[in-house]
């Protein structure tokens, strides 16, 4: 053995202890932030490898690009010795300055990430001397003037040589370390390379290994957040269930309910009918008559609105179905002294609809009109009913001159449940838009708040529109 | 004078078979009611209506088989289904039905539905 070699043993033996200490620590971190963290400080602390400064480039599978993430070191000697003197006063251990200033990502402004933030290289540059490194695997001292490519670097980075080793990981390379000693000059040899390669081995397993802790962490949340979906699926199913049962509950309330009605109206028509208008009971009777006539009307829409619709579609004339529609309200019309005026489109073919359900939706479009007209006298009120065949569809009109929509309430007034009026069931044009939707038709309107509103259906003529 | 026409009412609701008895009396019918469908097949065979008004929903026996078992028996009977679901009127079981009338307490549709299906002849 060489006298040379035996003289090294004592420092040798003291390395391997810091490589022990510093894989320790390295080890005990699965944040690759953390571990990026210490490894630049195990390479420049004094108990450390001490080198001035080092820098850590990482690989970018992706962008098949490598690229400076981390460094560490004073921007200039009078930095330094501020650094090194606290440092020196504070005796830390090893485990301590890791544990410590593991933290500590150095600033943007700083010199040290100025110059690793401009380091920049493709992988396929394969002549560059970083990109053969990570190839041939091996670590050497880089000097200025090798190629030009080097000579470029020492000039980034300041100095006429510096440290390079690449830190593999079972996987393949994951980037390179750069050290250097800018500050002191103090030169590099070989066992500071070797000390240097190992170290990047710990590095390289620690780096892979935090990737795939951060591997799966990804998985384990992409999987909570599935799991969460499907919980959240689970409770709007749950919730459309409880709302079928609702409607389900509804529909047997409103047909129990009917039955009562029925005597309770019927009786007190009955009675009316045998009552003069002198007799004090006309009036009470009448409110009763009326009222219950109010109540059958929500009772009808609600049961309407739940049943689902078989639309059972045959040549249909729509003038006659106006007509029709029309007669059910003459009795209300008249009672309120509104005008009508009708204008039916002899040319109107027959078209396939289901004339009970598109009479229903006429009925409802009616009853809106002649409800939204005033009746505190003032203006007369109007209800114009047109029909027109214009082509591809057949369009009914129905136009008030009424109180109108407000301008707040028009993107609602087909919504379930929403009403202006202060009795209703805010039914009526939700089951109007639901038969048209049902016939591929559409429902829409026209309004001027105080002049009033024009509704119109649009019923389409398509073969197998309303099979 | 010709003998007044016999509607037969169907409905297990008492206060509305008392309603459409006074209603219907008033018009000038002559009205028998059945709180079920046995009740009715028995009034059928003593005492045989001219137009019978049948409720849907009924214990023992709902008025649909009810309406067939009349119809068996005397194919030329007009049946009035009455009743507070609209949804039978789409059952075919329902097509042999003279009228379909909805519950109402304006029993003017069904008065009218009954003038409707009665064979054309005098009445009282």
């Amino acid at each position: 053995m060489e006298p040379a070699t035996l003289e090294g043993l004592p420092n040798r033996a003291a390395d391997l202890a810091i490589l022990c200490e510093i894989g320790d620590v390295l080890n005990s971190s699965v944040e690759l932030d953390e571990i990026l963290n210490r490894i630049l400080v195990g390479v420049t602390a004094g108990q450390g490898l001490r080198f001035n400064r080092a820098f850590l480039l990482l690989i970018h599978d992706k962008e098949r690009r490598l690229r400076g993430r981390l460094a560490i070191g004073p921007d200039n000697p009078e930095e330094a010795a501020r650094v090194w003197n606290d440092l020196d006063h504070e005796h830390l251990s090893l485990r301590e300055m890791l544990m410590t200033y593991s933290h500590q990502v150095p600033g943007s402004g700083s010199h040290v990430k100025n110059i690793v933030d401009r380091i920049d290289v493709p992988l396929d540059d394969a002549a560059h001397f970083m990109v053969r490194a990570l190839h041939q695997g091996r670590a050497r001292v880089v000097l200025r003037g090798e190629d030009e490519a080097s000579s470029r670097m020492s000039d980034v980075l300041g100095v006429d040589r510096f440290a390079l080793v690449p830190i593999l990981s079972r996987r393949g390379p994951v980037g390179i370390l750069l050290a250097d000693n800018a500050i002191t000059g103090r030169p590099i040899d070989a066992s500071d390379l070797d000390i240097l390669r190992l170290f990047a081995n710990h590095a390289g397993t620690a780096i892979e290994k935090a990737r795939l802790y951060g591997h799966i962490r990804q998985e384990k949340e992409a999987l909570e957040r599935a799991h969460r979906d499907l919980k959240n699926n689970q409770q709007m199913i749950i919730n459309l269930q409880r709302l079928s049962d609702l409607g389900e509950m509804a529909a047997r309330v409103a047909h129990e309910i009917r039955n009562p009605l029925v005597a309770i109206g019927g009786f007190a028509r009955s009675m009316l009918a045998h009552t003069g208008d002198a007799d004090p009971r006309h009036k009470p009777l009448q409110i009763i008559v009326g009222e219950v006539a109010k109540l059958e009307t929500i009772l009808q829409e609600v049961l309407d609105f739940a049943r689902p619709f078989k639309l059972n579609a045959v040549p249909t004339s729509v003038n006659s179905l106006v007509a029709a529609a029309l007669e059910m309200i003459e009795h209300e019309r008249e009672a309120l002294g509104v005008e009508l005026a009708v204008a039916l489109d002899g040319t109107c073919r027959e078209i396939p609809l289901d004339a009970d359900l598109l009479k229903i939706a006429m009925l409802n479009l009616l009853r809106n009109a002649l409800q939204s007209i005033p009746r505190d006298g003032g203006r007369r009120g109007r209800l114009s009913v047109r029909t027109r065949d214009l082509g591809s569809i057949q369009e009914v009109a129905v136009q008030d001159n009424g109180c109108g929509i407000g301008l707040d309430v028009a993107d609602r007034v087909f919504e379930p449940f929403f009403t202006t009026k202060p009795s209703g069931s805010g039914l009526g044009l939700a089951i109007v838009s639901q038969i048209l939707r049902e016939h591929r038709g559409r429902v829409r309107f026209e309004s001027r708040p105080d002049e009033g509103t024009t509704f119109y259906l649009d019923l389409p003529f398509v073969k197998g529109s309303a099979a | 004078m010709t003998k007044p026409t016999k509607v037969l009412v169907v409905d297990d609701e008492e206060n509305l078979c008392l309603l459409y008895r006074e209603e219907l009396e008033s018009e000038g019918y002559r009205v028998k009611t059945a709180p079920d469908a046995i009740a009715a097949m028995r009034i059928l065979e003593e005492d045989p209506p001219d137009v019978v008004v049948m409720d849907i929903r009924m214990p023992r026996m709902d008025g649909i088989e009810a309406m067939g078992r009349m119809l068996s028996k005397r194919n030329d009977l007009p049946v009035i289904l009455n009743t507070a679901y609209s949804s039978y009127k789409d059952d075919f079981r329902s097509w042999p039905a003279s009228a379909y009338v909805i519950k109402s307490s304006d029993l003017s549709e069904l008065k009218h539905a009954i003038k409707k299906v009665l064979p054309a002849r005098p009445r009282a």
